[in-house]
């Protein structure tokens, strides 16, 4: 890159001042002093570089128009592209714009690229620099001028062995440092060693598991110790809370003994006392009530007795009079039904009569009654009837089947030949084949033939005749009319015998003979209806005697009772006669049984008012023995001697009662009269007060008790957790595991370190046996401006410094070197530096501020040639005041800029 | 035939933790802490299972002298089942759990014998009233036992099964402290029929029979030193026939150290693929139970470059471990990375540069005797620091590995990757 215009816009004393004209090779400003060279120089570098900030403390350089400082490079690049590199003052150095042809960016990325890579403190020290920079060595004590010194030719291209140790070296530091708090070694280290006292201390306490061990059993035996010991008071505590709570008890038991023991003696006292005496009382007075209830009663059954009337006569008749009430019903339908019956029987007679006439006009009752058809005579008229009918039907149809043969047997001979079919077939036959037999010769010329077939023709013929003629001879005789004639015959006969045989049957039974089966069998039902006829009226005839037998008889009773009933007349009806009489009787009846009844009571109700008497005697006796029985005089002393018993009783039980009590509480037998005696000898006060202590006691040992439980249970949760309690594992694992990542960095740590190690070993070989590029370089250019005067440059390996030899072999440093001689060595190793760097970098502008002020004109002379060839591509830009150097430059063919 | 039939086993080091694990997930750090002692309950259902006639623990029941009553609760907890179910359990107590050690006053169930510190006890083992075995034991007295133990067993005239019970270093085993020390010679002329040995965390038949000396090893892996299946000894003795000597395998996590070169990925994601099939292949080992693998990453690789990034490997082994996550049985992964950039460091030593130089410097200090100029660099930690005392001390090896990494992380700050 080199410059071509600048445009300063304000930086310092130059206001809006654009300097062209600078070319390739040797560019020379010419101006006297506070023209602004030195402005320019650091105008160039602050384009380039950036504006420094207020705080740096370096000449800013504001502009004298109050503006900020402003202004931009036209650089061509080695490419021959034209770009525009315009800064403003402001922060980070202040914004910069690149402008190529056709694109503007504001990317310092992009500035980077076009300066190679070259930092600040490179270009500042090495490309564009003062006469008092290029006089200070420190000018290229950086790191990384020393660096490119030392480092140029050593093969490793763009890498820099400083940034590659620095990059070592911040790794180890991130890794450790010998008395650093945060790096990872140092972190892990003392986090081990908490871990490890953490360790420790789960140890110690694992450890206190067997102190706790014997602490638990200390514990258990004083735990169990304290459990009797409160068992043992729980006990006295109960015996002193019983005998203060039994005390009132006991105490009124042995009082209520006492009183008992004072009482008189009661011993002989019926069963049941009072109450029992009462009972007697009361049953006494419930038989006096009774006794007067059932006297009343008594005298009720008198007054009913005395109140009854009665018919003795009447009474006497009970016997007919029941036999009335029993046939009234009898009579009256007797004297109502009686003249019916009798006409019914006339009508039955005349009824009779006439069915006997309809059978024969001559019969009597007696012949009706003796006709009577047996089941077999019932049979034999029915096969009477069916043999006469079935022969009468046979005898007909001989006669039909005769008549129908004869009808036949006419038609046929109204058709007149008789000649069977066959013979005419046959005789036609005979007489063809002679025919034909004859004309078959007749052809064959054969006369036997012909005339055998002649015969044969002449017997069809014959046949022919004969069979008109002699037609007669096939008739037959006619059997079948015959047959018919003889069977009509044979079923009249029989027919005829049948009708005889019944005509016979008939006069046997005196019938009339002509009557034909069925009549027969009619007459027969008709005698039966007449005989049930007969029976009816029979049946009536009885039954009109026996009404008029009753009738009389039941008359006669009535008429002989009716004397005993006063008031009573007998009429003609006789029905309403037994009728009174029968109620006259009921009534007389029902007063004989209630008479007797309530005699009958009168007699019981007597007995039992003996009883009772009886009964309310022998109760006034029991009373009064009960009553001495109690060995007392009356009632009242009976009563006396009761009420004390009753509290003899009350007292007893009393004594029960609370002796019970006690039991329950204290036990029985032995235990029981021992506390019974303890209470003898009990002060209830000191008692009182004993159980108050004795609690008190007891709750202290509780306390204590629970104490102990509970540090036995917190003992035990201790040991059980130390047990299972796995951090002492984890803590070790952890401590081994961060051991091993330690361990991982300490290795770490050593391979950087030894790489550090080595590689400063070996840079340190690198200057011994193969000097930098650099310096060679700069022995050259050295050895020109000098004229050979020195034999070379050399860098010890223990330090910066430079030392020149000279021709003589001698060694020289800085301080022993003039002033000339020491910028013009500078000047050499710069030359040299950039000549090295440019080897991989884009060459950038050199810019030298009066720098041959101290040369002595041979030198300078010697310099001027030496940047005329270092210029040959390169762009040097050299500000000078002094004439002579512009002059002595300008024709060794620098290119002077004119501002 | 009379047979007995027992389970042995040893050096528990129940709730002993784990080495070598840094930074790890809660949920790892929970199954870790469990481990010894679930391994200790599979012994218990085994020998439920099993019905064997006795469990004898020749050992190590405990990690440390002073050991964690949380421990010894659990450790009651399992004896008791085992005493419940009519199985005697015989312990001798090792160097890791001597007698002199700190012991919560806890009484032992039933059928437990604890073996005596000062000479060999000697009990017998009787079933239906007659005597099948006799079991001979000696615990530590102390955690330092010097003296040859094994001398002072003797069986007697003995007809049944003579069992001896032994703590003990056999033959100067140097991968274990030499505690106890005697050669086999000194076992087998003593004329048990089994000595059950503890001490020796991997399982070995020292002699398979007349008599059987056997190490079962210990029951759970406890750092990486001790992967592969550890367990106990199923072991059936029967008179005139050799032992029948079974290993069950009953830990309750497996640790796997594994390597894998990962020079093929090119990238992270591929890198993850081959990491998740390799732990795949190597869970099945387990046999269906957790695994918790440290797998070394080998290899030059492109990505070296962006796992040796502050961070990067802690970031990736996240998100494997999330890839695992909701597998059954659980694989947990601890990853070391061991990777190197893809530079030719031969043809760099080649170089006329400063990193030929450095190279050169590196090789020479490799080769030569420059060892103290380098640890001195490390003193400030390792010797002036006040939590030195956590850290272990840096053998040469691991300081050769150090330099190599130093080696290998210049190098990949001074070539960039292309």
């Amino acid at each position: 890159m080199q410059i071509r215009e600048l445009i300063i816009d304000g930086f310092g004393v130059l206001i809006n001042k654009r300097i062209t004209g600078f070319q390739p090779g040797i560019n020379v400003i010419y101006g006297p002093n506070e023209f602004g060279k030195t402005s320019l120089l650091e105008f160039i570098r602050r384009i380039l570089f950036g504006f420094p900030s207020k705080a740096s403390k370096k000449n800013l350089y504001e502009p004298v128009n109050g503006a900020p400082c402003a202004g931009q490079l036209i650089c061509e690049l080695k490419s021959g592209e034209c770009v525009s590199i315009r800064r403003v003052q402001g922060a980070n150095n202040g914004p910069v714009t690149i402008t190529h042809p056709g694109k503007e960016s504001q990317n310092a990325a992009g500035l980077e690229d076009l300066l190679g890579s070259a930092t600040k403190e490179m270009y500042e020290n090495v490309y564009a620099f003062s006469l008092d920079e290029l006089q200070s060595m420190q000018s290229l004590q950086g790191d990384e001028i020393k660096n490119r010194i030392y480092g140029a030719g050593l093969g490793l291209g763009t890498v820099s062995i400083n940034e590659v140790e620095k990059n070592l070296g911040k790794v180890c530091d991130e890794w450790f440092k010998p008395r650093g708090a945060n790096p990872q070694a140092n972190v892990l280290a003392k986090k081990m060693k908490e871990t490890q006292a953490h360790i420790k201390k789960i140890r110690q306490e694992a450890q206190q598991y067997e102190s706790r061990f014997a602490r638990l059993q200390e514990l258990d035996k004083e735990s169990q110790q304290q459990a009797l010991a409160i068992d043992a008071s729980e006990k006295k505590l109960r015996q002193l809370q019983l005998l203060h709570e039994l005390y009132p008890t006991a105490i009124e038991l042995i009082s209520t003994k006492k009183e008992l023991a004072s009482l008189p003696d009661s011993s002989t006292f019926p069963e049941g006392g009072l109450p029992a005496l009462e009972a007697i009382k009361r049953e006494r007075d419930a038989l006096k009530i009774r006794l007067r209830e059932e006297q009343n009663t008594l005298e009720a059954l008198d007054r009913e007795l005395n109140a009854i009337t009665l018919n003795p006569a009447l009474l006497e008749h009970e016997h007919d009079l029941i036999y009335l009430q029993q046939s009234a019903e009898k009579v009256r339908s007797a004297n109502k039904d009686l003249n019916t019956v009798k006409i019914e029987q006339e009508n039955l007679c005349t009824k009779i009569r006439e069915k006997i006439s309809r059978i024969d006009p001559h019969w009597g009752e007696d012949d009706a009654l003796r006709f009577q058809l047996t089941s077999l005579e019932i049979s034999q008229i029915d096969l009477f009837h069916s043999a006469l009918e079935s022969l009468r039907q046979k005898s007909v149809e001989s006669r039909n089947k005769l008549a129908l043969h004869q009808e036949r047997r006419d038609e046929e001979r109204s058709k007149g030949s008789a000649t069977p079919k066959w013979l005419k077939y046959f005789v036609y036959g005979l007489m063809a084949l002679g025919g034909l037999m004859a004309v078959y010769g007749f052809f064959l010329g054969d006369s036997i033939f012909v005339g055998s077939a002649l015969i044969i023709a002449s017997m069809g013929v014959i046949l022919f005749f004969l069979a008109g003629t002699k037609g007669e001879d096939f008739k037959r005789e006619d059997t079948l009319q015959k047959n018919y004639e003889s069977q009509c015959k044979a079923d009249d006969l029989a027919f005829s015998q049948k009708k005889e045989e019944w005509q016979d049957w008939l006069k046997k039974r005196k019938l009339n003979p002509d009557i034909s089966p069925l009549n027969a069998k009619e007459f027969g039902d008709r005698s039966d209806d007449i005989r049930n006829l007969l029976h009816d009226r029979t049946r009536l005839e009885s039954r009109i005697q026996e009404m008029t037998l009753s009738l009389e008889d039941a008359r006669k009773k009535v008429e002989r009772i009716a004397v005993t009933l006063p008031g009573f007349s007998f009429n003609r009806d006789l029905s309403a006669s037994i009728e009174i009489l029968a109620k006259s009787f009921e009534e007389n009846k029902s007063s004989r049984q209630k008479f007797l009844l309530f005699e009958k009571q009168k007699v019981g109700q007597q007995l039992k008012l003996k009883r009772l008497v009886q009964d309310l005697e022998n109760k006034e006796t029991e009373l009064s023995r009960f009553i001495l029985s109690a060995l007392v005089k009356d009632e009242f002393e009976f009563r006396e001697k009761q009420q004390l018993i009753e509290k003899k009783s009350a007292l007893k039980n009393k004594i029960e009662n609370q002796e019970s009590q006690i039991r329950i509480r204290v036990g029985m037998g032995s235990a029981y009269d021992a506390f019974m005696q303890t209470i003898f000898h009990t002060d209830p006060i000191e008692n009182q007060a004993e159980l108050e202590r004795a609690d008190t006691r007891l709750k202290e040992m509780k306390e204590t008790r629970d104490r102990l439980l509970q540090e036995i249970g917190e003992t035990r949760q201790a040991m059980e957790q130390i047990a299972n309690d796995d951090a002492l594992t984890e803590q070790q694992n952890q401590w081994e595991s961060d051991r091993q990542t330690l361990n991982e960095i300490a290795r770490k740590w050593a391979t950087h370190q030894i790489a550090l190690y080595m590689l400063s070993e070996a840079k340190s070989i690198y200057e011994k046996t193969r000097q930098p590029g650099v310096i060679k370089s700069a022995t050259a250019i050295f050895d020109q401006i000098t004229a050979n005067r020195y034999a070379g440059i050399f860098k010890p390996a223990e330090h910066d410094d430079i030392i020149v030899q000279t021709s003589d072999g001698k060694q020289k440093g800085f301080l022993e070197m003039s002033r000339g001689a020491r910028e013009q060595l500078y000047l050499s190793m710069r030359l040299g530096l950039i000549e090295e760097y440019e080897t991989r970098s884009e060459p950038l502008p050199i810019i030298m501020d009066d720098v041959f002020v101290n040369f002595d004109d041979k030198r300078a002379k010697e310099v001027i040639a030496v940047l005329n060839q270092f210029a040959q591509s390169r762009q040097v830009i050299l500000m000078t005041c002094h004439h002579w150097s512009a002059t002595a430059l300008q024709s060794a063919g620098a290119h002077m800029i004119e501002i | 035939m009379t047979t007995f039939r027992f389970i042995h086993c040893s050096d528990l080091h129940i709730d002993s933790p784990f080495k070598g694990l840094g930074g790890v997930r809660p949920e790892l750090a929970a199954t870790l802490r469990e481990a010894t002692y679930k391994s200790f309950q599979n012994i218990v259902a085994l020998a439920l299972r099993e019905q064997v006639s006795a469990v004898i623990i020749a050992g190590d029941v405990y990690d440390g002298t002073d050991k964690s009553l949380h421990a010894q609760f659990r450790f009651r907890h399992g004896l008791q089942e085992l005493s419940n179910a009519g199985i005697e359990v015989f312990v001798a107590h090792g160097n890791h759990d001597p007698l002199d050690g700190w012991s919560a006053s806890l009484r032992w169930p039933e059928r437990v014998h604890v073996f005596a510190g000062k000479e060999p006890e000697r009990i017998p083992i009787i079933q239906n009233g007659i005597e099948i075995a006799q079991i001979h034991g000696c615990s530590f007295p102390t955690r330092d036992v010097k003296e040859n133990l094994a001398l002072k067993f003797d069986p007697g005239q003995y007809a049944g099964f003579s069992i001896a019970v032994l703590h003990a270093n056999v033959g100067g085993n140097t991968g274990h402290e030499n505690y106890a020390p005697c050669t086999l010679e000194d076992l087998i002329s003593k004329g048990f029929d089994y000595w059950a040995l503890g001490h020796v965390h991997c399982n070995q038949i020292l002699r398979a029979e007349r008599p059987a000396v056997v190490y079962p090893g210990n029951t759970q892996a406890r750092h990486s030193r001790e992967s592969g299946a550890k367990g106990c000894c199923l072991v059936e003795l029967t008179h005139d026939s050799a032992p029948d000597i079974r290993f069950i395998p009953i830990d309750a996590l497996r640790y796997i150290v594994s390597r894998l070169n990962i020079e093929s990925a090119f990238d992270l994601d591929s890198a993850a693929e081959k990491i998740q099939a390799h732990c795949e292949g190597l869970s099945v080992e387990a046999e269906d139970r957790p695994v918790l693998i440290r797998l070394s990453l080998e290899g030059r690789t492109s990505i070296n470059h962006e796992l040796r990034k502050p961070g990067a490997l802690d970031a990736f082994a996240d998100e494997l471990q999330t890839i695992f996550e909701a597998r059954e049985p659980q694989i947990w992964l601890d990853l070391k990375l061991n990777t190197a950039g893809t530079f030719d460091i031969n043809a760099l030593k080649k170089g006329n540069d400063f990193i030929a130089d450095l190279l050169s410097h590196y090789s020479e200090v490799e080769a030569s005797d420059h060892a103290d100029a380098i640890r001195e660099q490390l003193k400030p930690m390792f010797e002036s620091w006040q939590g030195r005392s956590f850290l272990e001390e840096i053998s040469d090896e691991e300081l050769a590995k150090i330099l190599a990494d130093a080696r290998d992380l210049t190098l990949n700050h001074l070539i960039p990757p292309s």
